[in-house]
């Protein structure tokens, strides 16, 4: 089956005899029709929507936009130092959970302790399995 | 107030996004009239429900204006009736239950003398014809012979293809043609 010219808007004659003529007129009078005025009650409705729409655009300026917000929230968190500090505790933190007992000797001999003079501090606990 | 003969709708779209009052009442008089009176096509001559057609679709386009492409390919008064054709057509599916891409039934041949027609009766005669159409049709046509758009414009505004296109129109008027037909002589004259 052949295939279809394609059409991108130009007139084709209907098979049926009538003719685009026929439809064309009526649509050339469709298109010379001047549109009606909008309602004013309409006009006034488009207008009202469009000043409160304007009005938060105004708002979003005066408060900065989105970044400003974020930049607010930041300051009121304490800004970098409390993230230095963050990051120092957490690091910190992680050394100490995979580092072994010796090398925090080095450490805890800073303050007159080390793990061997602990190892007395601490209460048997071989009493809690004892049975009664 | 902006000169309307230096500023194209994009522009004013921006003055209005930059917070310019007197863009948005010239927008709303160079689009707001055709929004409607496209509206009142694809709803079958409901001219209240394409003023509230026609209000939601402006709303957007306000919403729209800071994220506005003034480079791209839409303009503002194609993207106005993108929007209010699919709000028509949403509205026309919660009336109905029908398939809105089923053929409809021819009308009947309008009864009544053979007068001759004026242009308002010959506009009237189109719009009765155009309520007959299904709705995607209706759109594809009043878009293409009314409002002048090309058929791939059609197709984006659609989401349809092309060829899609062409046979909605191509049905569209070979269905009008018939409702029509029994009053050409009355249309054609004049």
């Amino acid at each position: 089956m052949a295939k279809r010219p394609t059409d991108h808007g130009s007139a084709r004659p209907q098979a049926d005899g009538l003719g685009d003529d026929f439809l064309g007129g009526v649509f050339e009078a469709a298109q010379r029709d001047a549109h009606a005025p909008l309602a004013a009650d309409l006009e006034a409705r488009i207008l009202m929507q469009a000043a409160q729409v304007q009005a938060g655009f105004t708002r979003e300026r005066a408060s900065g936009g989105m970044m400003a917000r974020w930049q607010r929230v930041w300051a009121d968190l304490g800004g970098w130092p409390v993230i230095t500090g963050v990051a120092t505790a957490t690091v910190a933190g992680l050394w100490l959970g995979i580092a072994s007992p010796t090398a925090l000797d080095s450490v805890w001999s800073g303050v007159g302790l080390t793990s061997a003079s602990l190892d007395g501090d601490f209460p048997d606990y071989d009493a809690f399995f004892e049975e009664i | 107030m902006p000169d309307p003969e230096v500023f194209s709708d994009d522009a004013l779209l921006q003055r209005f996004a930059q917070g310019d009052g007197q863009a948005a009442a010239m927008l709303t008089q160079r689009l707001a009239p055709r929004c409607v009176a496209f509206a009142t096509r694809m709803l079958k001559g409901d001219r209240a429900e394409a003023e509230d057609v026609t209000q939601e679709a402006m709303l957007r386009l306000w919403r729209q204006a800071p994220k506005w492409d003034a480079k791209g390919a839409a303009r503002p008064g194609t993207w106005l009736l993108k929007v209010a054709g699919n709000l028509c057509i949403d509205r026309l599916r919660r009336a109905s239950t029908l398939d809105i891409d089923a053929v409809a039934a021819p009308a009947d041949p309008a009864p009544g003398a053979l007068a001759e027609l004026e242009a308002a009766e010959r506009l009237s005669a189109l719009d009765a014809a155009l309520a007959t159409l299904p709705d995607r049709q209706r759109q594809a046509v009043v878009l293409r012979h009314i409002e002048g758009w090309s058929n791939p414009e059609i197709a984006t505004a659609m989401e349809i293809s092309v060829e899609a296109t062409e046979s909605l129109i191509g049905r569209g008027k070979r269905a009008l043609t018939q409702v029509l037909a029994p009053r050409k002589k009355e249309l054609s004259d004049g």
